[in-house]
């Protein structure tokens, strides 16, 4: 099973994107999700998840082609991945 | 009367300290102090318009803002830097709020006879 990351904040972020492996998922939630408008400047954004209730409640807003994720399909992923790494800092 | 100047640095949707300052500061202007706010570093994402905080559960944060005046705080800032940081345009933003270099911010908290800054 693959293993996927779960970020919280932009130093979790800076954290996961060092420590990662090629084929890993990974979804942006709380507060990371304000990463994300800057990171589709340089297609970075393309290797996230991105969940959707917490960028909406942001007021964040995008034209980009995001990829957005429910809490329904955030848990799908989790039950897919073995380990799951949660970057809370 | 006093004047009190509040900054606020946090992002507003983990954890509920940034809310607590707001309260606090409307709170204080009750018994008819001058209150400013200073929204800075994280805390200028509060400033976002189209805020939905019932997605987590939460007051919305832009709405909370647009009620400030009613309690006639109408002294909001926001530092200029930061909002250049993270790419934030002034028409993402839709309340009255005044942009504030650097050393103006030094200047608003050179005037103040209390400054909150909040817990860290």
């Amino acid at each position: 099973m693959s293993t996927l990351h779960l970020i919280f904040n932009q130093e979790g972020l800076n954290s996961c994107k060092r420590l990662k492996a090629e084929q890993d998922k990974m979804i942006l939630l709380g507060d990371a999700v304000y990463c994300a408008p800057t990171m589709s400047l340089n297609g970075e954004i393309s290797q996230f998840h991105i969940l959707i209730d917490d960028f909406d409640a942001r007021g964040l807003k995008t034209e980009k082609e995001f990829c957005f994720v429910s809490y329904d399909q955030m848990v799908e992923l989790c039950t897919q991945s073995t380990p799951i790494v949660s970057w809370n800092a | 009367m006093k004047n009190i100047l509040y900054i606020i640095s946090k992002s507003p949707y983990s954890g509920i300290k940034s809310f607590e300052l707001i309260d606090s500061a409307m709170v204080s202007a009750i018994f008819e102090n001058n209150i400013s706010i200073l929204f800075r570093a994280e805390g200028v994402w509060s400033l976002l318009s189209d805020q939905n905080g019932e997605l987590l559960n939460s007051k919305t944060y832009s709405k909370v803002l647009s009620a400030l005046p009613t309690y006639e705080i109408d002294n909001l800032y926001f530092c200029e830097d930061s909002i250049n940081e993270r790419q934030i345009n002034r028409d993402q933003i839709d309340i009255p709020v005044k942009s504030l270099s650097l050393s103006e911010q030094q200047q608003l908290i050179g005037n103040q006879d209390i400054v909150m800054a909040g817990p860290k």
